[in-house]
């Protein structure tokens, strides 16, 4: 990246170094990847039912499309990959316990309200005190020179992608985003990414990445 | 394996096991260096398999409107990674068939320790470009960010690591 530096040129070497003692790659198993969508099948639609179903009740109370504890037929792109949501409320939890699935199903709704809030603040305050406010430590920003214009954002789907607790987990979610002008890395329209929740100093922090 | 029209973006419909495996081969060298820096090595081979577990389950919604499908794969295997990785991350050493460090010298391994010490973009940033030697652009579609941001994000990591190994670097 730049001659002048010394640290440049050092872990260049490096990584070519470590890139040629580590082992090859592995082979792409055909029969494993079938094995595994099978399991996981299952597993998604024991595990995903409930947390569907809160989000959509969460979800389209956020968007002001229905009054709380209402349910409507879900908000999904065509081709976006969230399993098809139940039109009945009260499904069994998805976690080991009972309790475990309450405390999932809340975080949940927690999470998307800080997504929601996040887009809410910056469409209304610009990106720089929206991060400050929402987003983790290391993507905060000095400027918005080059950060596309908000003009409206809503979160529209969500599931749970990881969990390792209530204090850390990922969620991956569908958002309806419009900008005014260049959308930059952003799709006008449909988004989904993958959102990483860490809890600091008290207040859940959110990670955006690129999702599928 | 069938591009089909939704909405007005180009889907890949469903394709069989092996139509899949055909097409995600060539980045599997990618991934295997990505995910090496993720997880333990010994972790690392399933990690990949993991991840193409959860591509393949997510391939119907993959949009080729969206470019290369590298970064998509690198972003599944991010986040498979981070259900696996403990918290305290582990340094990604290559090691031999008997367990011994591979062909780095004491430096290198400073350099792995002060990796570590990195914030979680900065690592992500320097993983990817000086490890996964992906150009500025993929970078940048893996992370989901401006070029000009990766730019400064490895600026500001290669101060840190000045910072973490010493001024009497090189």
């Amino acid at each position: 990246m730049t001659d002048l530096d010394p640290m440049d040129s050092r872990l260049r070497a490096y990584g070519e170094r470590w890139r040629q003692a580590a082992a090859p790659s592995p082979v792409v198993e055909p029969e494993r990847l079938d094995r595994g969508h099978t399991a996981r099948t299952w597993s998604l639609v024991l595990a995903s039912a409930a947390a569907i179903a809160l989000a959509i009740v969460g979800v389209t109370h956020l968007v002001g499309g229905n009054p709380p504890g209402g349910l409507t037929a879900p908000i999904t792109s065509p081709d976006h990959a969230v399993a098809t949501a139940p039109k009945t409320p009260g499904l069994p939890s998805a976690g080991p316990t009972a309790a475990d699935g309450a405390q999932r199903k809340a975080v949940l709704r927690s999470g998307v309200e800080r997504i929601q809030g996040f887009l809410d603040a910056y469409r209304r305050d610009g990106i720089v005190v929206a991060a400050r406010k929402y987003l983790a430590a290391d993507a905060q920003l000095t400027s918005a020179v080059g950060v596309p214009r908000l003009a409206s954002g809503s979160v529209v789907s969500a599931e749970v992608s990881s969990w390792e607790s209530a204090d850390q987990f990922t969620l991956e979610v569908g958002l309806d985003l419009h900008f005014d002008g260049d959308a930059g890395s952003w799709n006008e329209g449909h988004n989904d990414r993958f959102v990483t929740f860490t809890r600091t100093d008290g207040a859940l922090r959110l990670d955006f990445a690129t999702s599928p | 394996m069938e591009a089909t029209l939704i909405g007005g973006r180009v889907a890949v419909a469903n394709g069989s096991a092996h139509d899949f495996a055909d097409w995600v081969e060539p980045h599997l060298p990618a991934m295997t260096r990505f995910a090496g820096r993720l997880v333990p090595s010994a972790d690392r081979d399933d990690l990949v398999q993991d991840a193409l577990v959860r591509a393949w389950r997510r391939w119907p919604t993959y949009d080729t409107d969206r470019g290369a499908p590298l970064p998509w794969l690198l972003a599944i295997l991010a986040d498979q990674g981070r259900r696996t990785r403990v918290r305290a991350r582990p340094r990604a050493l290559p090691l031999s068939d008997d367990g011994s460090l591979v062909d780095l010298t004491p430096a290198d391994l400073d350099l792995e320790r002060a990796i570590s010490g990195l914030s979680a973009r900065q690592r992500m940033a320097v993983d990817l470009y000086y490890f996964v030697d992906l150009d500025i652009a993929a970078v940048a579609a893996v992370m989901d960010c401006a070029p000009g941001t990766v730019k400064a994000t490895l600026s500001q990591a290669r101060a840190r690591l000045r910072e973490l190994v010493g001024d009497n670097d090189d």
